[in-house]
């Protein structure tokens, strides 16, 4: 292919390194916040639980 | 500042966040598609470089947001010591891996066209050597930030820290024309204007804003994040005082 011609090797690692790079930054911020809501929503109903049980 | 003001609020901040993420998550991927489009199907190879200078679409917005993270991050040093902002220390922690990780794009991705170009890998030369400092800077940052328990402490510590590092950011840009380096020097942002003909700078400054706007997309992610974190460390802080009083109160 003309597109990849000469130098093929160098511009595939380039943008291969960029692309694995951000993926795994949005990979990771999105699994951090699915981690943190689901840690607040157990802390947010933790208090209305306690106040349930002592009634 | 009125506006900058009323997102200490962190409901207010996360509300705003929630509403422009997915408009921003969808102008960058259309950015993308269509900067990737003109780099690879509309831009022309160099006379001398041939196809290799593809990699400079990914290398030179790599750099130029490298060193943009940094002065993001000494604004918000200098929110956070001289207005005591809430969020301006959530901005300056979450954009430091951003800004490492483009940093070290720029480092791998401009290793690779040096090797292609020049012949070598590596050459301690003045902009080579000072954007690895900065890349040296992030890491340091990140530790010193995991490093101290205290978010109070850290956050002042690191803001006076990002502001002696902001040193480094002048030294990059002008590092080509101070010192005979083996880089090019400056053939965009120039006083006479680009040297670039139309045909690559377009394709170039496309990729540049749609890598601005996945910068901005991580970022605001990576802030949600933090505003989380703190919550947490609040409410588990909170939790860790009142039982004693709610158990006295039952038991009483």
């Amino acid at each position: 292919m003309m597109l990849f011609s000469g130098h093929a090797g160098f511009i595939a690692a380039s943008y291969g390194i960029t692309t694995v790079l951000v993926f795994i930054l949005i990979v990771y911020l999105c699994r951090a916040n699915k981690q943190l809501k689901a840690q607040l929503d157990i802390l947010d109903r933790a208090p209305s639980q306690d106040l349930h049980n002592e009634r | 500042m009125g506006f900058v003001t009323r997102l200490a609020n962190p409901t207010r901040f996360l509300s705003l966040v929630a509403t422009i993420l997915p408009w921003l998550v969808g102008i960058t991927a259309v950015l993308f598609a269509v900067g990737l489009y003109l780099t690879f199907f509309v831009a022309p190879a160099d006379y001398q470089q041939g196809h290799t200078v593809k990699i400079m679409f990914a290398h030179v917005p790599a750099a130029w947001l490298a060193m943009f993270c940094y002065t993001l991050m000494s604004v918000s040093a200098i929110g956070t010591l001289v207005w005591k902002h809430p969020l301006a220390d959530v901005s300056a922690k979450a954009a430091a891996p951003l800004g490492a990780a483009f940093t070290f794009i720029s480092l791998a991705t401009g290793s690779l066209w040096g090797k292609s170009m020049w012949g070598t890998w590596w050459e301690w030369d003045a902009r080579m050597t000072s954007v690895l400092i900065l890349f040296l800077m992030y890491l340091g940052l990140i530790a010193l930030w995991r490093s101290i328990d205290e978010p109070a402490k850290a956050a002042k510590l690191c803001a006076v820290l990002i502001l002696v590092g902001f040193v480094n950011i002048p030294i990059i840009k002008f590092s080509v024309e101070w010192w005979n380096t083996l880089h090019q020097p400056a053939s965009v942002f120039r006083l006479d204007g680009p040297t670039i003909h139309t045909s690559i700078l377009i394709p170039l400054l496309v990729m540049a804003l749609a890598f601005t706007f996945l910068f901005t997309t991580l970022h605001l992610m990576a802030m949600r994040n933090e505003v989380f974190r703190r919550k947490i460390r609040a409410i588990l802080i909170r939790k860790a005082h009142t039982p004693q009083t709610v158990t006295g109160t039952s038991t009483s």
